[in-house]
């Protein structure tokens, strides 16, 4: 009885040390697996810091699944200012991680070595690669690669289309204007939304003052462009181009049914306090109009001046070559890159890059009205990418020196454009 | 004559070396900051002049290339033409009207505390944020000017939009922020000036436009001097006014030289050639500023006496 109870006992007694040996192992093991890491990342991201709280909270939850911590810098400036910052900054060894950066950036980074290529990531990790490269414009990826190396996966884009105040619409007795309008009917809508109220003028369009991407957009649209697709020659002084500026400048000064832009005052402004009835941008003023309250507002595509040719422009999240700790680094980018952190931190604004994200975001927004033209023809040939030279910054500089000079200074179009273009060809001559 | 330790005249020499060693060693902190400051970066400014570099990649040397490039740019050409616009604008500006605005403020029996506060106030406030203020109040269609312009009858003026009203702008706000220092500067000049002066012109019954071409202005001619010449500088490195109220508009009509450095050096990342325009640049105040100091000769007064 003695030996049994003593056999029990011990029977009992390894019972519950396997048990408790059992689970010591899988503590030690859950121990391994617990996020442990000293590495703290330095992110840049183009804006004047609004999202700054709901990123840096996105990036906790990244913190909490990694351990690698993650700091932001955001800078508020327009792309070509901030890659020119991003620059000084890898230029003065400063800890640099990972940067988000549009098209106008990707060839002089690239070209620069400032950005390091990512396909070993990819090569690793395969599934969360293809979550990306499946559901994204391949047009779209295409800017992020050069001589067979991928660059950074695509995490947001936009277009540009004509906004309205539909207030202004409705007071004209107009509808939103078909899918297909064309010159003669957007200059009917430009006359009948021209008036006057409490004496002071209600002009019809606000023009694309000092915005190479939005000013791009409506040379496309007349088969125009600022360059051939190579960069090697200027096409800003191109018949099609000249016909584009030429009424845009008529619009002011000719027809009247534009303001004469100025530098500090703000066209989407105007547009949501009636001033100006139209305006062409991308997505991103819809965070103006949240944050206004304003929601009489609608989208359509331009005017097709010769046919619907959409512009686009991408950004991604890059990896700096410089930077200390590039594995990590380009696990952030990646990380960033998915739906699940994307979804979160692209509400208004920018349009995700992501297919299925794009859709779901904009329909669940639903602002402005006609929204879904913003991700419809996103995954077709109808988009052009805007055009984005290692030059980029002395091109924009070029072409909106042009634009004030056309339609500020009321220059002779043919004339600034033709200065323009032999401006800009001197530049473009190194991509010969 | 001997005295303990040595001659008078080593003596003499001694102390002269403890004061010269005395004066050095009060010189060496700004003879420091001038050499790490001014003086090295002129110099590395001058040889980065002829080399391409952006910063990121390694510098490259290119001869004359950015001199030859300097003598066709006409964009830098139109700069130049720009800033001696502001020049021929602002200094006169600035150094009449500051001096005149000193005297009827050193003049006037009552509140001129209230006046020296509000004219030197504006100096004190960020450029940047009264600039922004500036480019609402002067917009054409709904700026507070041409609403008050419109109320008189008139039409819309392009204060900001039509290249030469800008000039009239940008001197406006640079007379509001800016003529306090200038004020200032006068102010303390003409309190400087020994009220006995005044006395015998008031004596010999001098009127006070007599007064102040014939007493005051005279005796203020160092002031009036070293005005002439901060003002001169400062113009030409003028960069707040344009690139905040026009951003160097309409088209490149108020672009200064200041700020095509800016754009070349540190938008375009063209630091060589950026650093050439700025060495041009100091060659030219240099010039200017060694002329009026030789030229001050025939009309500054120094001796009060």
């Amino acid at each position: 009885m003695r030996k049994r109870l003593a056999a029990s006992l011990l029977a009992a007694s390894m019972a519950v040390m396997t048990v408790i040996g059992g689970s010591g192992v899988n503590i030690v093991s859950a121990a391994e697996k617990a996020p442990k890491s000293d590495v703290t990342l330095t992110l840049a991201m183009c804006g004047d810091g609004t999202t700054k709280e709901s990123l840096d909270e996105l990036l906790g939850e990244y913190t909490e699944q990694t351990g690698v911590k993650v700091e932001t810098i955001f800078i508020a400036s327009d792309w070509g200012n901030y890659c020119t910052k991003i620059q000084t900054m890898v230029g003065g060894g400063e800890d640099l991680d990972c940067a988000i950066l549009a098209i106008e950036g990707v060839s002089k980074f690239i070209g620069m070595d400032i950005a390091a290529p990512i396909d070993d990531w990819i090569e690793a990790n395969p599934e969360l690669a293809e979550n990306v490269i499946n559901d994204t414009n391949p047009e779209h990826q295409k800017v992020f690669q050069k001589d067979g190396k991928t660059y950074a996966l695509p995490f947001s884009f936009n277009n540009v289309l004509m906004h309205f105040n539909t207030d202004r619409l409705e007071e004209a007795g107009l509808e939103l204007p078909p899918a297909d309008w064309d010159k003669e009917m957007f200059l009917e809508y430009c006359e009948k939304l021209t008036t006057e109220k409490d004496g002071v003028k209600q002009y019809a369009v606000a023009l694309p003052y000092g915005e190479y991407f939005c000013t791009e957009a409506w040379l496309i649209n007349n088969n125009g462009a600022y360059m051939n697709e190579d960069f090697t020659e200027s096409t800003i002084n191109s018949p099609e181009s000249v016909e584009m500026f030429q009424l845009m400048q008529d619009l002011i000064y000719k027809y009247g049914y534009a303001p004469v832009p100025e530098e500090n005052v703000s066209a989407i402004e105007q547009l949501m306090n009636g001033q100006c009835a139209m305006g062409s941008w991308g997505r991103w003023p819809t965070a103006n109009y949240i944050a206004s309250d304003f929601d009489s507002v609608a989208v359509q595509y331009l005017p097709s001046f010769k046919k619907n040719q959409q512009i686009f422009g991408v950004d991604g999240i890059f990896t700096i070559a410089s930077s200390k700790h590039l594995e990590e680094a380009k696990d952030l980018a990646g990380w960033m890159s998915q739906q699940d952190f994307a979804g979160k931190y692209l509400t208004a604004g920018n349009i995700p890059a992501l297919n299925s994200l794009a859709q779901e975001k904009i329909d669940s927004l639903g602002l402005p009205e006609n929204c879904e033209i913003f991700y419809k023809d996103s995954n077709t040939t109808d988009y052009k990418s805007v055009s984005a030279p290692p030059q980029y910054t002395e091109c924009s500089y070029i072409v909106t020196t042009a634009l004030s000079e056309i339609l500020v200074n009321q220059a002779d179009v043919q004339e600034t454009l033709d200065q323009a273009a032999e401006e800009m060809n001197e530049i473009l001559e190194e991509n010969r | 004559m001997k005295a303990a330790g040595g001659t008078i005249e080593e003596l003499r020499r001694k102390k002269a070396r403890r004061n010269n060693v005395a004066g050095y060693m009060f010189l060496a902190p700004t003879l420091i900051l001038f050499l790490g400051f001014i003086l090295i970066p002129i110099l590395l400014s001058s040889v980065l002049s002829f080399f391409k570099y952006n910063l990121i990649t390694d510098a490259k040397f290119v001869g004359l290339d950015n001199i030859i490039k300097f003598f066709n740019d006409k964009g830098v050409m139109n700069s130049f033409g720009n800033t001696f616009k502001f020049l021929v604008i602002l200094v006169p500006i600035h150094c009449v009207l500051g001096v005149v605005l000193a005297f009827l403020v050193y003049r006037a029996k009552r509140f001129q505390f209230f006046f020296r506060t509000a004219i030197y106030f504006p100096t004190v406030v960020t450029t940047a944020s009264v600039a922004l203020a500036w480019g609402y109040m002067f917009a054409t269609d709904t700026g507070v000017i041409n609403y008050f312009v419109r109320m008189l009858g008139g039409s819309n003026i392009p204060w900001l939009t039509n290249k030469t009203f800008v000039y009239v702008t940008i001197a406006l706000f640079s007379f509001w922020k800016f003529i306090g220092t200038t004020f200032l500067y006068y102010f303390i000049g003409l309190q400087n000036i020994p009220d006995v002066y005044y006395e015998a012109a008031q004596i010999d019954g001098s009127s006070t436009l007599h007064t102040f071409i014939h007493v005051t202005l005279p005796l203020l001619t160092p002031t009036i001097f070293f005005v002439m010449i901060t003002n001169i500088v400062g113009v030409f490195q003028i960069f707040d006014e344009p690139f905040l109220l026009t951003n160097g508009g309409p088209g490149s009509a108020t672009k200064t030289v200041a700020l095509e450095i800016y754009q070349t050096a540190f938008k375009e990342m063209n630091i060589g050639y950026g650093a050439m325009i700025s060495f041009v640049l100091f060659l030219i105040i240099l010039v200017i500023t060694i002329v009026q100091y030789v030229g001050q000769n025939k009309w500054v007064v120094y001796d009060y006496e």
